[in-house]
């Protein structure tokens, strides 16, 4: 399928706040109570429409736990956007947060979108930190930030979907999209119909367009 | 218990490893009540059962062989790697527990219904004995606590053997065969991945143009292979083959084996997916789908590497 670009995503954030469930809601639109344990990375995609323009986004689920930080830090480089997840039930998810942000600064490029994800919801009786709170935190660190449940899937389009939007303004305010560091490609499909017409693409880029819009349709 | 399960602990030398008591101790260390079995382990012993006799001959027999072996197996380097800082500190089994130790009780509590969600055999008492044993180990070996991934390796273990020889052999996989893998900084882990990918430049020079080209690190295709060894990866009946070859040569080198003869068998199919932004798709589906149970085809790729 041709799309206009495609946006590479990684999900950070401590262990068991629900990253690999919130993916699974987001890709394959279903639940699941107990899953494996995230070991090293895991990938999704799914392909969204952003002001009628096709977008692949491609998102690596990191594992949460300590000792996996230096793995998972090199998935930070190339990423366009970051979920960062806490447990709106687990007060200490939310008070490391400003370590995972470090990590963020420090490893991704500094255009990377983050959005801030309140994950489980659903169990507002357990909660732990006020949405205010988050809302604050994501004020003071210039981060977009929702309140999410894996389990009843709310607002888990609007936070992949909403990061993406942010992604592709600031394309249009003239990210260089040729810059691979960026997490940003080019799609297959987009010299004709796809980028060029919303004026997404930067005048001084270089996409790569044409030979792969054929061949895309065939492949896999 | 499976044959299996007693060779495993001949490969892994788990009479040697074993020490009377310190099992126990350390369970009554992390707050743990021994299960029955743990307690009776050694009157059984001394009874002695029906099969006592054939089981021993099976077991002298198989002792031999690991001993005629190991010094014809060639030590290719892979038994030594390199070390976390943190784990050169000798395991030792005088801790009581403290604010890191709940820490650790804590995140293997929160793993345990992650581990094989639904198996039968982890139900209530299943997961009781790998929560024993996990905690065990994090107090036996505090530099290196508990780490995700060895839930996977010691709930294997506990299929196959009982508590305290799952102990000892999880021992010997975090400590012989698999050194700074679990560690704080996992550094092993990330040179066995750089190692793997000059291995797969020099067999596969179109798979690795296809990981740069695409961006991904061979490590988020093959890293957890070797972090699980392969049990979430593979048919059962193939990871527990591939086990028995990482046990007997305790060295590495099976890993490698398979994650090439994995990437031989899938070439195409990553090259391919790679020409049309597809390339983990088709990466995260290679060790699964392929082989319907019919593992041998890969093992004998394996062999041949």
């Amino acid at each position: 399928m041709s799309y206009a670009y495609l946006f590479k995503y990684i999900i950070i954030g401590d262990t068991g706040v629900g990253k690999s469930c919130l993916l699974l809601q987001f890709t394959d639109k279903r639940f699941q109570h107990v899953h494996d344990l995230t070991i090293g990375v895991e990938f999704g995609s799914r392909m969204v429409s952003i002001n009628d323009r096709q977008i692949k986004l491609q998102i690596w689920d990191t594992a949460g736990q300590e000792s996996f930080r230096s793995i998972t830090r090199s998935y930070y480089r190339g990423a366009a956007g970051a979920l960062l997840v806490y447990d709106i039930t687990r007060r200490e998810t939310f008070e490391h947060l400003s370590s995972w942000l470090e990590d963020a600064r420090q490893h991704a490029n500094p255009n990377m979108t983050i959005m801030l994800i309140g994950n489980k919801s659903d169990v507002a009786h357990k909660r732990q930190v006020s949405r205010e709170e988050g809302e604050e935190f994501a004020r003071e660190h210039g981060l977009v930030f929702l309140e999410t449940s894996a389990k009843t899937s709310d607002n888990v389009e609007e936070a992949f979907i909403n990061t993406a939007s942010v992604i592709c303004e600031k394309i249009d305010d003239g990210l260089d999209v040729s810059n691979e560091s960026h997490g940003i490609k080019v799609g297959y499909g987009a010299g004709g119909t796809g980028a060029n017409q919303g004026g997404f693409v930067n005048p001084g880029a270089a996409p790569r367009v044409g030979g792969g819009g054929g061949a895309a349709g065939q492949c896999c | 218990m499976a044959l299996r399960g007693r060779c495993w602990q001949i490969f892994a030398r788990v009479k040697e490893r074993r020490r009377d008591g310190v099992f126990r101790e350390l369970l009554v260390a992390a707050g743990e009540s021994a299960s029955a079995e743990v307690l009776e382990t050694k009157d059984r012993k001394e009874d002695g059962d029906e099969n006592g006799d054939e089981e021993d001959a099976v077991e002298r027999v198989l002792a031999s062989l690991v001993d005629a072996t190991c010094t014809a197996v060639p030590d290719d380097g892979s038994r030594t790697a390199v070390r976390d800082d943190a784990s050169d500190s000798t395991p030792c089994t005088a801790v009581s527990p403290d604010t890191s130790f709940r820490r650790v009780r804590k995140q293997i509590d929160k793993d345990l219904p992650r581990t094989f969600p639904g198996h039968p055999l982890l139900d209530g008492i299943g997961r009781d004995a790998l929560r024993r044993v996990l905690c065990a180990y994090a107090l036996h070996n505090p530099a290196v606590g508990y780490c995700q991934g060895m839930n996977f390796l010691a709930a294997l273990l506990l299929l196959l053997m009982e508590e305290e020889p799952a102990f000892w052999c999880l021992g010997a996989l975090v400590e012989d065969v698999l050194p700074g893998y679990y560690g704080n900084t996992m550094l092993a882990s990330a040179v066995d991945q750089a190692v793997l990918r000059t291995f797969v430049d020099s067999r596969f020079p179109r798979v690795g143009a296809a990981l740069d080209d695409a961006g991904v690190p061979l490590a988020a295709v093959a890293g957890s292979w070797f972090l699980t060894l392969y049990v979430n990866h593979l048919p059962w009946e193939v990871a527990l083959r591939v086990w028995d070859v990482l046990l007997f040569e305790r060295t590495r080198r099976v890993l490698f084996q398979t994650a090439l003869a994995l990437i031989d068998v899938n070439a195409k199919r990553i090259v391919e997916g790679g020409r049309c932004d597809r390339l983990m798709e088709c990466a995260v589906q290679i060790a699964p789908a392929q082989f319907d149970g019919s593992g041998e085809f890969i093992l004998i790729f394996a062999w041949a590497i």
